[in-house]
């Protein structure tokens, strides 16, 4: 199964939840992301969504100068944020538990 | 804050001022790759992106890999062009002996602007045909350049733009945006009505038509900066020059508007109006020089314009001359001030310009409050040698300038009691004899209520008869 197919539906709604455990800034987000078992999720991906979600108001940011390099812009989540994810939570609960029953039974039409 | 990560890279990684020129390299082409979206666009998809791409390589758990100088920079995006030119690759020169291959790590940069672009939600850019590789090449070239002279800029300022506080004064900012949308469609208008039709810089003008216009124009900004109303694809290029033309022109327009309404004479919204008023009202008005002061400045002032001289009448309404006049705090009322007094001015009903001459009193002091004022006209004129002030020159004499009347209206005073009257009070119209002892005969009740004889004493004795403005006449003449 491609699990990058996958990835996209949820990307937003993991990104969120790294962010919401602590403050990140692009490389950090998909580190952790990695490092929780999203192998394949692609740098430029997270970069895009956490740009995007900024945009849609989500998600606070400010930058972190560097003395050894470029700076670095990291991103927190704020209410809205908070809500979408929540939302996120719910119907991704909904939706897994549906998907999981119709896979363990294996019978998609009784 | 977060403390998620040392800044400072592993021991051992690659990193030097080559690395981040390489980083850099690759971030600029990805940046081209993005030239077709609008440069906030750009900046805010690739802000931070050079931290990101070090950190990744730094990351990197093999090692990285490297090419050969002569193996070229596989792009295969539009943007191809321009790597050959790339200036952030000669920024560092060990790009021509051995370089980080960071396509080989991270893929083509336009593919990683794809993906980047695509999960930020915006659309991908246009198809690379034939016609559009040479205009992305050349506007890439130029965003790779302006790229790298924005980020010098930024930097410089990267202590204080870092900064949460800075962060809230840009929210703050952001909330005025809608507002420097109506001021900007406000400027436009109003400058182009000022250039094109002439018009008065002002809040509004003056007319129903130029008003439609500086509308308009604020409605369409408005739509312009709510991404409303501009169908074409050159427009929003447009726009932004324009704006910050409009920024630029913004500051010395709303200057010149709150100057002008703050004093009303001061050449505003109503020069029209008040050069109306001045000629309607027969131009008394001193002869400008060094521009005119409003209402407030010194002087006599009445209904916008000012005074230049005092024509006194008794209550029978015969003139009387050599008046002093004091306000309520016992200062001298002067239509002529200090400055007034070296400028020429025009007055009804006579020729030429006229420069107003004091009254000298018995210690020797000049008097500008003894009316009306006597003038010299301009070519009788010398200049006084201590502060060259315009006097009279030798064997010339001040004029009398034209009464506006001959006799005003009869006052009834209501102030004075029909006691006072009735107790014979002296007054000096009803001399017979012109003398203006109080314990003259009693006055008709008409006249007698006159408050005070002293006005007429100086005038040297001439007493006015109430039914003969003749000698008057005859003075002005």
């Amino acid at each position: 199964m491609d699990t990058t197919q996958l990835l996209k539906g949820v990307l937003d709604a993991a990104v969120l939840a790294v962010v919401e455990a602590e403050d990140g800034y692009g490389y950090d987000v998909v580190r952790r992301l990695r490092a929780a078992g999203l192998d394949d999720v692609g740098d430029a991906s997270v970069y895009g969504t956490l740009r995007r979600l900024y945009a849609n108001g989500a998600l606070t940011t400010y930058v972190v100068p560097s003395d050894a390099g470029p700076h670095r812009k990291y991103y927190g989540i704020n209410a809205q944020g908070r809500a979408m994810l929540d939302l996120h939570r719910k119907e991704w609960q909904t939706f897994a538990g549906t998907v999981s029953a119709l896979l363990r039974t294996g019978e998609v039409a009784a | 804050m977060s403390t998620t990560t040392p800044a400072q890279p592993p021991a051992g990684a690659p990193v030097g001022l080559a690395f981040y020129g390489h980083v850099h390299a690759y971030a600029q082409q990805v940046r081209a790759h993005l030239a077709d979206l609008r440069p906030e666009q750009v900046e805010e998809l690739t802000d931070g992106l050079e931290a990101d791409l070090a950190e990744a390589v730094v990351d990197a758990p093999g090692a990285l890999p490297r090419r050969g100088a002569a193996a070229p920079v596989p792009d295969g995006g539009p943007a191809g062009p321009t790597v050959a030119h790339d200036p952030g690759a000669r920024v560092d020169g060990s790009l021509d002996d051995t370089s980080l291959d960071l396509v080989a790590f991270f893929g083509p940069p336009a593919e990683y602007a794809a993906e980047l672009r695509a999960a930020a939600g915006l659309p991908p850019a246009a198809a690379p045909g034939g016609a559009r590789r040479p205009r992305i090449g050349v506007r890439g070239g130029l965003l790779v350049l302006g790229g790298i002279l924005s980020s010098g800029w930024r930097s410089l300022w990267r202590p204080v733009t870092s900064t949460p506080q800075w962060a809230s004064v840009l929210d703050f900012l952001r909330t005025l945006t809608p507002a420097w949308w109506i001021l900007r469609g406000w400027v436009v208008a109003t400058l182009l009505l000022a250039l094109l039709g002439g018009y008065q810089v002002a809040l509004l003008p003056r007319d129903l038509s130029a008003r439609v216009v500086v509308l308009a124009a604020v409605v369409v900004s408005v739509q312009w900066g709510r991404g409303r109303w501009l169908p074409t694809a050159w427009l929003p290029k447009v726009v932004r020059p324009l704006s910050v033309a409009a920024a630029v022109a913004a500051v010395p327009t709303v200057l010149y508007v709150t100057a002008a309404s703050a004093s009303v004479s001061v050449s505003g919204w109503d020069d029209g109006y008040q050069q109306g008023w001045a000629d309607a009202s027969g131009g008394t008005q001193q002869v400008s020089y060094g521009g005119p002061s409003g209402p407030g400045g010194d002087g006599v002032w009445v209904d916008g314009t000012q005074v230049s001289n005092l024509f006194v009448y008794d209550a029978a309404g015969d003139p009387v001359r050599d008046v002093q006049i004091f306000d309520d705090r016992g200062r001298q009322v002067r239509t002529v001030t200090e400055e007034g007094a070296y400028g020429p001015w025009s007055v009804p009903d006579v020729e030429g310009t006229w420069y107003f001459q004091p009254t000298l009193s018995t210690d020797g002091r000049e008097r500008w409050n003894v009316y009306p004022l006597r003038a010299v006209t301009e070519e009788d004129v010398e200049y006084a040698d201590g502060d060259g002030r315009p006097v009279p020159g030798t064997g010339t004499r001040t004029h009398e300038m034209p009464w506006p009347f001959l006799k005003a209206p009869t006052a009834v005073p209501s102030s004075v009691g029909s006691d006072d009257a009735a107790s014979g009070t002296g007054e000096p119209g009803t001399g017979e004899t012109g003398d203006p002892a109080p314990s003259g005969d009693a006055a008709d009740p008409a006249d007698g209520t006159a408050p005070e004889p002293a006005p007429t004493s100086p005038a040297g004795g001439s007493v006015p008869q109430p039914t003969g403005p003749t000698p008057v006449v005859g003075a002005i003449g």
